[in-house]
């Protein structure tokens, strides 16, 4: 993997880490907020309700009105009034009327008064009132859903997993850039050094930035001219290999390349032909003469 | 970076998924009603149905009431059919279960619903003219076999009388020979469904046999088409009644329900027939408008289903004031609703007869308020009749206005009967939806109106 893609990863990879943490953060906090309003409006209204179902209790006119705007609520599931042995006196839905609510919902039985009593498993909430006197106990129960919050946790979900998907794709591109902008340097040296091994000494090695890395692109372009500088030198001493006194030449240096040869045989490979020849025929007499 | 991505993808659609979660799902386990068993000497059966078949219906009606009873032929059937049902031929499948002898009282009910304390039997949607397209029906039949309890049933058809008044007249006295009385011995209670458009005269009638302190209570058949059992078939115009002699405690009431405070009042200078044209020698309409601060008035400029404007008129009634001689005052309601849907006549109809020169009030009601009356109908009667509350009748007869019915959000009216049986301590009772009602005020005489609800209750004990 490119230097590149590794940086490009590491960025990408920690913002959507980063990411996620803060949306969840966010979403908690939402969400629990939401419950909380959720549990106080739905404690007004049932307070406020049991209050008119006690007064039309006493007086037995029962709010009809009322009870029927509840029904109308948007998280309303259904509201109860039962008497103090547990049966439903009346109820929105008619058919639940004369049946005991302790077999729909046994642990309301230990609820707090005047308490709500929450199950996100099967996203309900149920407010229970009592009123009445002594023994004769009656009760307004009333249960709502948690639906909205259920639907808001997904909307904010839903918009929270698209924002970040499109600020990731325009992230990406601002790091792509970013990073090929800060990795160009190393690129073009690297591309520099690469023309400087197939024996390109001639380009330079551009160094535009100021930084650590313009230093070395600085220091390597001097490198580079040192090389070629030690390489035309060569290159004018190779020449007079091939002039006038060539064979005398080579005869003076041939010892000393021989040494050469033997301590880095690459530099066999840059060594003048002629110079090549006389240490190959040297290297076969002596082999016959070993033999 | 294509794993990055699709780990990203999978983890929003498992959050996603995540909030799915299961709902509160709760069902009826059914209520567990007592035993509706009748003291000894006395049966009384509800029995209900909505096959759009007449015959079958009646059957099915006549058979749930006599489920689990001894006598299997009782004394009398009370039936109630909403408007629609075809009664001759409901009549003649009862003779043909209950034998010819059968004593049958009753007739249509409003299209929309009759009731017992099995339920609430909803026929058609809507009421009036417009249930004539649905042509849904339902039946109630309440059987009651009994030694306790003497009853008669009689019958008239307008047009073989000279007038309502002399049918009537026979209807009542004939009547009381069906429950083997001399016509000079007043019956308990008399039991009255007339059909709509003569109830004044049906009561006058009736009362110069049994004098003005006889009970009568009673609901004009329901409609919009209307008609009333005979001995051997039924009236399109007539009057089928049922007379009571009985030693057991009978409680009854006869209500409005609406707040007669609103201080609003006039004189009625012209009617025609059961219009009101002129209030205070202005329009009705006008005046009526103006009682209810130009509610009618803009509800017709916005363009409202004049359903509406009935809707408002019904829980803003007029009704007029009678005094006994007592000193106390009783209110005779009337159901009003604008003549013309168009209001450019701008008569008020009724279906009670007011005179020029009598004094209307308005007054008001809601439908909470309503229900809540309804409920509490057998415990007013109970108490009229020193019935103990805690005490379950052997049987009880009401009477709903049927535009009060109408009133009642459809959500809420499936609940009446469950009131009803609260107070009643579960005891049989039947139920029509009337398109006018009859009662009586102790010290005035018995009286048509509208709006109105009356119950009545048989208790079992006989020391009163």
């Amino acid at each position: 993997m490119k230097l590149f893609w590794k940086i490009f990863a590491a960025i990408f990879i920690t913002f959507i880490i980063l990411s996620f943490c803060i949306s969840y953060g966010i979403s908690v906090k939402h969400m629990s907020q939401m419950e909380e309003n959720l549990i106080e409006s739905n404690k007004i209204i049932g307070t406020l309700i049991s209050q008119e179902v006690e007064r039309g209790y006493l007086e037995s006119k029962w709010p009809f009105e009322s009870l029927k705007k509840l029904s109308e609520e948007k998280n309303f599931l259904f509201w109860w009034i039962v008497k103090d042995d547990g049966t439903i006196y009346l109820a929105n839905n008619e058919s639940f009327m004369g049946t005991n609510a302790n077999d729909y919902l046994p642990q309301m039985q230990n609820l707090v008064e005047g308490d709500i009593y929450l199950n996100h498993k099967q996203n309900y909430g149920i407010f229970h009132k009592s009123f009445g006197n002594g023994n004769n106990k009656w009760s307004v129960w009333w249960g709502f859903s948690l639906q909205s919050i259920l639907e808001a946790k997904r909307n904010l979900i839903i918009l929270t997993t698209l924002l970040s998907f499109f600020s990731l794709i325009v992230l990406g591109i601002i790091i792509f850039f970013i990073i090929g902008y800060f990795i160009k340097p190393v690129d073009d040296l690297a591309k520099c050094a690469l023309r400087i091994k197939k024996g390109d000494l001639k380009t330079k090695c551009e160094a535009k930035s100021n930084d650590e890395l313009g230093e070395l692109a600085k220091s390597f372009d001097e490198m580079r001219l040192g090389l070629k500088d030690r390489n035309d030198l060569l290159n004018s001493l190779l020449g007079a290999f091939k002039g006038q006194f060539g064979n005398i030449a080579t005869i003076l240096v041939k010892d000393n390349v021989k040494v050469l040869v033997e301590k880095n045989p690459r530099i066999r490979k840059i060594l003048p032909t002629s110079i090549a020849r006389l240490i190959r025929k040297e290297k076969k007499l002596k082999a016959r003469m070993v033999k | 970076m294509k794993k990055i991505l699709l780990i990203c993808f999978v983890t929003a659609l498992i959050l996603i998924c995540g909030c799915q979660k299961g709902e509160l799902s709760l069902t009826p386990t059914g209520k567990v009603v007592g035993n509706v068993n009748e003291a000894i000497g006395t049966e009384v059966g509800t029995g209900w149905s909505i096959n759009e078949n007449p015959e079958e219906a009646a059957a099915e009606a006549i058979g749930i009431a006599l489920q689990g009873k001894l006598n299997k032929n009782p004394d009398l059937a009370i039936i109630f059919a909403s408007s629609g049902s075809d009664l001759d031929k409901i009549l003649a499948k009862t003779k043909d279960i209950l034998g010819n002898d059968i004593k049958v009282y009753g007739g249509t009910s409003d299209s929309r619903a009759v009731m017992t304390e099995k339920g609430f039997v909803k026929a058609t949607e809507k009421g009036y003219e417009y249930s004539k397209m649905e042509g849904k029906r339902g039946i109630a039949v309440m059987t009651i076999s009994s030694k306790d309890i003497t009853f008669g049933v009689g019958s008239s058809d307008f047009s073989l009388y000279a007038s309502v008044h002399e049918a009537s007249k026979a209807a009542v006295m004939n009547a009381i020979l069906d429950a083997g009385k001399q016509t000079n011995e007043l019956p308990d209670i008399i039991l009255l469904t007339p059909t709509i458009g003569a109830e004044e005269e049906v009561v006058e009638g009736i009362e110069e046999v049994v004098g003005k302190e006889t009970i009568i209570l009673g609901g004009t058949t329901g409609g919009p088409t209307q008609a009333v059992f005979g001995k051997d078939r039924a009236y399109e115009k007539g009057v089928s009644l049922a007379v009571i002699y009985t030693d057991l405690p009978i409680g009854w009431t006869f209500e409005g329900g609406f707040d007669t405070r609103d201080p609003h009042t006039g004189i009625v200078t012209k009617v025609d027939g059961q219009n009101i044209v002129e209030i205070d020698n202005k329009p009705a309409l006008d005046v009526y408008n103006e009682w209810l601060g130009g509610n009618v008035n803009q509800l017709h400029e916005e363009g409202k289903d004049p359903g509406l404007i009935r809707d408002l008129l019904t829980l803003s009634p007029i009704y007029r004031k009678y005094t006994s001689s007592t000193g106390q005052d009783y209110y005779l309601f009337s159901h009003p609703w604008p003549k013309d849907d168009n209001l450019i006549d701008r008569a008020v109809s009724t279906s009670t007869k007011i005179n020029v020169g009598e004094r209307i009030y308005l007054s008001k009601g809601t439908w909470e308020t309503l229900v809540n009356r309804i409920g509490n109908l057998p415990k007013n009667a109970k108490l009229k009749g020193n019935i103990n509350l805690n005490e379950k009748p052997i049987l009880g007869i009401g009477v709903i206005c049927a535009g009060v019915l109408g009133t009642i959000p459809e959500s809420e009216r499936k609940k009446i009967p469950l009131l009803i049986n609260y107070a009643n301590n579960d005891a049989p009772f039947i139920a029509s939806f009337t398109w006018g009602e009859q009662g009586h005020f102790p010290g005035v005489g018995n009286k048509h109106g509208n709006l109105l609800t009356s119950f009545l209750v048989i208790g079992r004990s006989k020391e009163k």
